[in-house]
């Protein structure tokens, strides 16, 4: 796991509280009932904060997934942040 | 794993004909999915609602699409506003609609739409949402709107009716009874009238009294000219847009000049309804003191003149919603309570650059704002 991939699952987490830290690694919208329109704004802030990125609103329609999540982090966070944990 | 990779980009556009089909098919995923909503998309494009060809107050109705496929829509009311010392074209948002409300698969759609709302017009508010426990206020406080309850205000007319018929207070058996008890016993009629009277003061200078009028004159725009200052964030309440807002086929609405000493010191526009069954009021003839404006020292006397009016129709109860201070205070000086408000304003983008501290600071914010009328 990643440093950026435990940061996020800390996340996910934060705003599903139900959600075991397996559970969040492998999150979607379809498997968390709790995902809707206000827990996609919380998620959103929340990662933005985290991550210290803008996330367009344009992408939401794509982030519907931790999977998803991740493969955006990854593609607009310096390579140094997505190397592994220790 | 179903994500929407492959989701065309939302766009919203002004509702056209064009729009028709896919808002037909929209309504109808909605009723199938038995979503939880008071309204749908029209079904019939018209044109942009102004109450005349000059109004200066216009709504648009917005169509989000996803490809050709309509995931939610939004009405527009763009009307001119007073914004800290200057006539700016402010966005009020009405009747909000996204396909996530039956299907959490589309819950990206709301954020999206109020996050677009804001990027083409950062001067935007909406008022109403019932309370902040409902959907739409907490999606907006989620992204980080600022939400404030508007103070709610009541008078009692008419103890016996009210003690009867106030369901919001009458919630057991126990209350039931009590206030049956102080109904019929006359006890409860005294206590409210005496609160009442302890709170009343009359305006200083004398009572101003109450013409009912069919359309503001140029005299209205001399009271916005003399009130305006009062506030940082105000709608436009001159002759042309209060002729707007409050149209003569509103027969309902009753629009009063208030005079004092035979000069005219400000306008009240209020409200009659009979009630049947009402979740909080059962079945009262309520009257509603829905928007009112003066220069500050005179807010007292249009309030009192207001409540003359009002009681001149034997309404059982008076209610308002009132945001700023001037008028708070003018409502509390004529003997009004103040009770739990259901009726929030949420302004974000630039409007919060005006709000250092609360609204009654800034916003002169009432029931004729937005759609606030709709539900009374």
């Amino acid at each position: 796991m990643t440093e950026s991939q435990r940061r996020l699952i800390q996340c996910f987490t934060a705003v599903f509280a139900d959600l075991s830290e397996q559970q969040a690694a492998v999150a979607t919208i379809d498997s968390v009932s709790d995902w809707d329109s206000i827990a996609t704004v919380t998620l959103v802030s929340l990662i933005e904060e985290e991550f210290q990125i803008h996330i367009a609103s344009d992408a939401l329609a794509q982030l519907a997934s931790f999977d998803a999540f991740y493969r955006y982090l990854e593609a607009r966070l310096p390579a140094h942040d997505l190397v592994a944990a220790r | 794993m179903p994500i929407n990779n492959t989701a065309a980009p939302l766009r919203l556009e002004r509702y056209a004909s064009l729009h028709e089909t896919a808002a037909r098919a929209f309504n109808q995923r909605m009723r199938t999915a038995h979503a939880p909503i008071d309204f749908l998309l029209p079904e019939e494009a018209s044109p942009p609602v102004t109450n005349g060809l000059d109004a200066p107050i216009t709504k648009h109705q917005y169509v989000l699409l996803e490809g050709e496929t309509a995931r939610g829509g939004v009405i527009i009311q763009e009307q001119p506003h007073w914004v800290a010392g200057e006539t700016r074209t402010v966005w009020n948002v009405q009747s909000p609609l996204s396909e996530g409300i039956a299907d959490r698969k589309y819950g990206f759609v709301a954020p999206f739409l109020m996050k677009e709302l804001l990027r083409r017009h950062p001067l935007i508010y909406s008022v109403g949402m019932g309370s902040a426990s409902m959907p739409f206020p907490r999606l907006l406080k989620a992204l980080r709107w600022r939400l404030t309850e508007v103070p709610f205000f009541f008078r009692v007319c008419n103890p016996r009716r009210f003690l009867r018929e106030i369901r919001a207070i009458r919630s057991n058996t126990a209350r039931r009874l009590l206030f049956d008890v102080a109904a019929f016993s006359g006890l409860g009629g005294l206590g409210i009238r005496a609160l009442h009277a302890l709170m009343s003061r009359s305006p200083a200078g004398g009572s101003a009294a109450a013409e009912q009028i069919n359309t503001f004159g140029e005299w209205a725009d001399d009271v916005w000219e003399r009130a305006k200052s009062d506030y940082r964030l105000c709608a436009v309440r001159n002759q042309s847009t209060l002729n707007c807002l409050y149209p003569t086929k509103l027969d309902r609405l009753m629009k009063l000049q208030i005079r004092l000493r035979g000069r005219t010191i400000g306008w009240a526009v209020v409200l009659t309804t009979r009630l049947q069954d009402h979740k909080y009021f059962g079945s009262l003839q309520l009257g509603t003191i829905v928007d009112c404006l003066a220069p500050p020292h005179y807010a007292p006397h249009v309030v009192q003149a207001a409540v003359s009016a009002l009681e001149d129709l034997a309404v059982d109860l008076i209610v308002s919603n009132q945001s700023h201070r001037t008028w708070t205070a003018a409502f509390k000086r004529s003997g009004f309570l103040s009770g739990p408000s259901n009726y929030l304003f949420a302004g974000a983008g630039k409007l919060l650059e005006l709000a250092p501290t609360s609204i009654g600071d800034f916003a002169h914010i009432n029931r004729g704002d937005g759609d606030g009328i709709v539900n009374l």
